[in-house]
């Protein structure tokens, strides 16, 4: 098991220590690792302020002179504020900028709609330039920071909160975590882990499971060769409805006449406004891993 | 190539009349107001904006925060000759990326920055200028007084004052004039000078079509010691400057002139070239 902001921010570290050139900006948003970046790199780990958008016009302008740039940032205002930044400056100029999003999805739920980030792998998924991860263990964290290093442009890192399942065949793209019969479960994230702790009651049901780590761009011919092999595939995530990757994932199948069936599960179309814990909210939005199981049936 | 700004400043307007009336399109209040601060900081020797400067990698940056203006970023930077492929006649032509607002590609990397969304160039040109702090390169960003309004350049503002960015000089294009009207029955700015000063900006303030005048006050500029305060230059300006009956008004921000307005300017525009010529 592994945290998985700490796993990202010991690459992040790693990375820093080899580049000389590369600065961390945080839009006042500590953590564990974060305190240990700051110690080792005072002069390139800048805390911007509640300021969005001057944190990604100043990336873009250290970018500009050839730095690798890290923000990091609360997931729910980084993408809507500073929206037009990122498409313009970062996208546009194809900056080589990684902003690295905390409590994506529901993982902020006691703090209410304000803080939930149901439409962001949409919102980044439409821009040209922009690569998105979603890991969900230690290697994947690594693999994705290691990927933006190595390649131009800008990315956005979702970077879930609480101690993750290993993955021993983990990639950077696409994994066939499990193999199964008919029917199989594509996710990223947070909900990998979640299916992770009913791995027994998966293989029991045959059902397979693929987590995506990079969902853009999509490794399409490697995810198609995988749905070959399935009748049904169910793509999971606590995404609005119309904002799931699974739209495009049902544009992909239909676009390769692939005889793949695919279900959307997701969260409701509506600004959840109960309280509770991310699992409660999920049991009551039937994202919880029983009621999608119920849902698949042999 | 003259040396003379003021003929510099009346060629380069009227060779941009002369393609508006062709194109009849561009924002040439803007371009206007605002061709006069551009002409000075090309020609102050204490920047690096020589074309050597430009192909060897180490010029000082300009970023055009207002991007409407772009026509007098691409005029000026024919005229000095900086690169060719800035030709006006160019402009807005399907094989070339010299459009209504700066945009970046391999061939236009002069223009530093992409911008057209007002109130983002401030922030961009903050990062440049933290990446050289240490170096001896300049950052020049100029913002319009309209874009004052968005909340994004007091976010930089802050930034800038706080870290003392002083290799960064933030010109104001204060020509009063927004597409709709007067700044100051919209939302009121001034009194700006006291506002900056409040966020502990060295503030100074000038004729934006003044050549000694700029001079003096981009010399000030470049005698910024370490730890002073950053610089605010508020230049005032008339937008439209030197368009006959057109100076002054909100409408010439997109409006284009009629047929006797450009001839008129262009007549007065020659007969002042003709004075200079004189003088010489």
């Amino acid at each position: 098991m592994t945290d998985l902001r700490d796993s990202i921010f010991n690459y992040i570290i790693k990375s820093m220590e080899k580049n000389k050139d590369s600065y961390f900006l945080s839009i006042d948003q500590g953590s564990f690792g974060y305190e240990i970046l700051k110690k080792k790199f005072p002069q390139r780990c800048i805390n911007i302020g509640i300021a969005e958008q001057n944190a990604i016009g100043i990336a873009s302008g250290l970018a500009l002179e050839n730095k690798i740039v890290f923000v990091y940032a609360i997931s729910s205002f980084i993408y809507s504020r500073a929206y037009e930044q990122i498409k313009l400056n970062l996208c546009s100029m194809n900056l080589k900028v990684c902003i690295i999003s905390s409590g994506p999805g529901y993982c902020y739920a006691p703090d209410g709609p304000t803080h939930y980030s149901l439409d962001d792998i949409n919102v980044f998924n439409s821009l040209p330039n922009m690569k998105v991860y979603s890991p969900y263990d230690d290697k994947t964290c690594k693999q994705a920071i290691s990927d933006f290093v190595n390649s131009k442009g800008p990315a956005y890192i979702r970077t879930d909160k609480g101690t993750f399942y290993q993955h021993s065949n983990s990639v950077l793209d696409v994994t066939h975590i499990l193999k199964g019969k008919k029917n199989l479960i594509i996710t990223h994230g947070y909900f990998v882990n979640l299916f992770a702790q009913k791995f027994d009651l998966l293989k029991q049901k045959k059902i397979g499971l693929v987590a995506i780590n990079k969902l853009k761009p999509l490794n399409d011919s490697k995810l198609i060769n995988i749905l070959k092999k399935y009748k049904n595939c169910y793509f999971i995530d606590d995404s609005w409805p119309n904002a799931s990757f699974g739209l495009y994932l049902t544009s992909l199948i239909h676009q390769r006449n692939l005889k793949t069936n695919i279900k959307i599960i997701s969260s409701k179309e509506e600004f959840y406004k109960l309280g509770g814990k991310r699992d409660e909210i999920f049991e009551k939005l039937n994202l919880d891993t029983r009621s999608i199981l119920s849902k698949i049936k042999n | 190539m003259h040396t003379n700004p003021d003929y510099i400043s009346l060629f380069l307007k009227k060779e941009v009349l002369k393609l508006i009336r062709k194109t009849k399109k561009g924002h040439l209040g803007g371009t206007f107001s605002v061709l006069d601060i551009l002409i000075a900081l090309f020609k102050f020797k204490k920047l690096k904006l020589s074309k050597r400067d430009f192909k060897r990698g180490v010029n000082d940056k300009i970023i055009l925060s207002k991007g409407h203006s772009a026509l007098a970023f691409y005029s000026v930077l024919e005229y000095f000759k900086i690169s060719n492929y800035y030709r006006i006649n160019d402009y807005n032509k399907p094989h070339k990326s010299l459009l209504e607002h700066p945009t970046l590609t391999k061939n236009t990397k002069e223009l530093s920055v992409e911008t057209g969304s007002l109130g983002q160039g401030l922030s961009i040109a903050s990062g440049l200028s933290l990446s050289n702090i240490k170096t001896n390169k300049k950052i020049v960003c100029i913002l319009g007084d309209g874009e004052l309004y968005e909340g994004s350049v007091w976010e930089s503002l802050l930034f800038i004052s706080h870290h003392k960015l002083n290799n960064l000089l933030i010109i104001i294009d204060r020509n009063k004039l927004i597409t709709l009207g007067n700044t100051e029955n919209v939302n009121k700015l001034e009194n700006l000078r006291k506002k900056f000063s409040s966020f502990n900006f060295d503030v100074k303030v000038c004729d934006g079509h003044n050549f000694r005048s700029l001079n003096k006050n981009l010399n000030e500029f470049s005698k910024k010691k370490k730890n002073s305060k950053p610089m605010i230059l508020i230049c005032k300006t008339t937008k439209g400057k030197g368009i006959f009956s057109w100076e002054g008004k909100n409408t010439i921000h997109h409006g284009i002139p009629s047929e006797y307005e450009f001839n008129k300017s262009i007549q007065i525009i020659e007969s002042k070239i003709k004075k200079l010529r004189k003088k010489r």
